[in-house]
């Protein structure tokens, strides 16, 4: 982990490359390795983790189909039930 | 614009896309089992459903990062619009389907310990949540199964879309280490007895499978 962190802070000071997607996968990582003793607030941050995920993932598709004049994806009808 | 024969408008969006590429492939590779740190300072196993939520969320980030690599490498002419487009309705559908999968598994996961109490072991948990969660099993076998189809999809697509090779091998690996989270996510739920080992689903079988954690 730690390797990780020094080359993602040496990437930084080269100028800002790293994309903020991968720092928050620097952090979903930290989270996978220490979860906490308390089994309901771990399965509420895994669960809120995912679903943050998924929702930007879906945004990012969105925007980028609009950019190019493309149609945005249908509204998922089974996750809106 | 050019400046020494180096395109600056591709310069960046190429540096970012290595760079995502890079670090996606290493957080992916180094996970592993997940453990809880005790009060005491020990570690303990997770439960197989905070493992399951631990791979799932995994995958949703690696989904979202790939996103944003995807973009980015349209944006610096690595790949055509079309299959750029092609790539990223995949990633929105495994989204979903992921949301999906999410709320099923996460539901099941706070039904457990509504029927095991909050004292339970893990074993009990364990057991409890696989209760729970066996009245989605159909539902989660749908959309874990469409996942891992549209995973194998995107496998052929990045080998095919990238013109660069250093960046479609990167982007291949990541998009098979997704497959690989879905494929531990799967293969945990057949363990607790959620749902059943055997399967047709296609390309599964592709998919590297870890000794699943205890």
């Amino acid at each position: 982990m730690s390797i990780v962190v020094t080359l993602y802070q040496l990437a930084s000071l080269l100028g800002a490359v790293v994309v903020p997607s991968i720092e928050t996968a620097l952090k979903i990582k930290a989270a996978f390795e220490s979860l906490g003793p308390e089994y309901r607030a771990n399965i509420q941050a895994l669960t809120d983790a995912a679903v943050h995920a998924n929702a930007e993932t879906i945004a990012k598709v969105n925007a980028w189909l609009m950019e190019q004049g493309f149609e945005p994806l249908p509204p998922d009808a089974a996750v809106a039930k | 614009m050019f400046r020494h024969g180096i395109d600056g408008k591709k310069l960046l969006p190429a540096i970012v896309v290595c760079f995502t590429l890079f670090f996606a492939g290493l957080v992916l590779l180094a996970y592993g089992c997940a453990y809880r740190h005790l009060p005491g300072g020990g570690k303990a196993p997770a439960t197989a459903f905070e493992q399951v939520l631990a791979w799932n969320a995994a995958g949703a980030q690696a989904n979202s990062g790939l996103a944003d690599t995807i973009i980015g490498l349209q944006r610096a002419g690595f790949i055509s619009i079309p299959a750029a487009k092609s790539i990223l309705i995949k990633q929105g559908q495994i989204a979903e389907a992921d949301l999906r999968i999410t709320n099923l598994i996460s539901a099941a996961a706070a039904c457990a310990q509504q029927s095991a109490g909050a004292n339970a072991t893990t074993a009990e948990l364990d057991a409890a949540g696989a209760a729970c969660a066996k009245i989605s099993a159909p539902q989660l076998r749908r959309d874990i199964d469409l996942v891992t189809s549209l995973i194998v999809a995107l496998t052929d697509e990045s080998a095919l879309g990238i013109k660069d090779p250093a960046k479609r091998d990167a982007t291949t690996a990541v998009v098979k280490n997704m497959g690989n989270l879905i494929g531990q996510v799967f293969t945990m739920l057949s363990k607790v007895g959620v749902l059943a080992p055997a399967s047709a689903a296609p390309g599964r079988g592709i998919f590297r499978m870890k000794e699943v954690c205890s």
